[in-house]
């Protein structure tokens, strides 16, 4: 019965797609240690992702505009060559995206400095979703607006991983942008929520800055629904704590 | 000696004897059972892959959890032996969070030398099949696929990890069409395979 649902809601292809709630995932795994034939379900679909993620060249272009249904025209995917993989190498930031503020906004700063961080920070991150850039995933997301949006930065980690910046947001805020210092070209950022499990991939956007930090795009009742920390992962496996983020209401 | 995983259908009852007679081999000291490896390893490596872990680790992670597994049943058995399968994936979880904790030093795994001398069955579809045949494959795969459509489909969700539902709003499709591009290609996909003499995929 069991092997049956997974079959029929290609349960394989999810799972490999990271797709699938905790619970599901838990018994389909618990399944795939028995059953042969969805093993080879996702044997055959994680071939054809990682060979897909790592021979395609599809501009980084298209991959945005995917990202972004509303900026453009649906597109048309062809795999052109697999045999030239695509190099990892970040756009070069505009100098509104260099001038990204070091300090959460609302402290110890000027109401014309928060504006122009404001600013920066949206102006920036409406560059960056319109000129893509972004990391391979998927925030479905309309544009940004000053008046929702809320920017903060996390502070280099001085008192340890556990080190949480307290975001306030107002009730208004649906859109949270963060810079996350610490960022290498080999590492990939990582949303983690409080019991360690990773945010869905298109729960957050990510992208690499040329200072040497990473602006995470992320919906605000992500972060008011729980606590957020930041992992830099590198191809070895090894993961790097990169600070947390927790919200508090502000009138 | 069942050397595979179970057939759907065959499975529960099956494997859960298996089971049972595997913990009696593994508690009785000696060599560890080859089934034991040619069972499991596979489902393991894919629990570790799937928590983005580096093949290469993951390939260490497994050969940890048979350790564990080997030394619990040493020493004071599993409480029900019938659910070896749970257990292992119980410890593969719990070793995975470890390593995303850097609570676990990396050691290298087992070396390609070692992977050689492996029953082909306990081997994955990757580490059977060369790189470059894989990435033909594949190629063949995306332009063999009747509908540009299906392509799109493919690639938005795995290269793009895009959600399914925004997927099936934007191409305007419903859960079963969703359901039956990915059927496609997995069918094609598996025709692919065998005609480059890919054996065992169905």
């Amino acid at each position: 019965m069991e092997h049956l649902h997974f079959t029929t809601n290609q349960t394989a292809a999810a799972y490999v797609a990271r797709r699938l709630d905790p619970e599901t995932q838990e018994a389909f795994e618990l399944h795939l240690m028995e059953c042969g034939e969805c093993l080879r379900e996702v044997e055959s679909w994680r071939a054809i992702k990682d060979t897909l993620r790592k021979y395609t060249d599809i501009p980084h272009e298209q991959i945005a505009a995917m990202a972004e249904p509303d900026a453009a025209p649906r597109a048309t995917f062809a795999v052109t060559s697999l045999h030239s993989p695509r190099p990892a190498v970040p756009r070069q930031a505009t100098s509104v995206e260099q001038a990204q503020p070091r300090a959460p906004l609302g402290v110890a700063r000027t109401r014309t400095r928060m504006q122009w961080s404001m600013a920066a920070a949206v102006a920036g991150a409406l560059a960056l979703g319109a000129a893509g850039g972004w990391s391979a995933r998927s925030l479905q997301s309309s544009g940004l607006d000053a008046a929702s949006t809320a920017f903060y930065s996390l502070p280099a980690l001085t008192r340890g991983p556990t080190d949480c910046l307290t975001a306030a947001l107002a009730p208004a805020t649906r859109e949270l942008l963060l810079r996350v210092p610490g960022a290498a070209p080999d590492q990939q950022l990582v949303a983690v929520d409080s019991e360690g499990h990773d945010l869905a991939a298109d729960d957050y956007l990510v992208r690499m800055q040329a200072d040497g930090s990473w602006l995470v795009r992320m919906r605000a009742k992500l972060l008011r629904e729980q606590g957020i920390r930041f992992e830099a992962r590198s191809a070895d496996g090894t993961a790097e704590p990169r600070g947390c983020v927790q919200s508090t209401p502000r009138a | 000696m069942s050397k595979t995983l179970a057939r759907p259908g065959e499975a529960t009852d099956s494997a859960n004897s298996s089971d049972i007679s595997l913990v009696a081999a593994i508690s009785d000291g000696g060599t560890p059972p080859d089934e034991l490896y040619v069972r499991y390893r596979r489902p393991l490596l894919q629990i570790f892959l799937q928590r983005r872990i580096d093949s290469d680790v993951a390939q260490d992670l497994v050969q940890r959890t048979f350790l564990q597994a080997i030394k619990k049943i040493r020493g004071g058995g599993l409480e029900d032996p019938s659910k070896l399968g749970g257990y292992l994936y119980r410890t593969a979880c719990n070793l995975a969070i470890a390593y995303w904790r850097g609570e676990t030093q990396r050691r290298h795994g087992i070396g390609a030398c070692e992977l050689a001398d492996i029953e082909d069955e306990a081997l994955s579809l990757e580490e059977r099949v060369d790189h470059e045949l894989l990435a033909r494959c594949v190629r063949n795969l995306m332009s063999q696929l009747p509908l540009a459509r299906d392509r799109e489909v493919l690639v938005r969700f795995y290269l793009h990890e895009e959600s399914k539902d925004s997927i099936c709003k934007s191409l305007e499709l419903g859960d079963m069409q969703f359901n039956q591009v990915l059927w496609r290609a997995r069918q094609r996909f598996g025709q692919i395979l065998r005609q480059n003499g890919v054996s065992a995929v169905r």
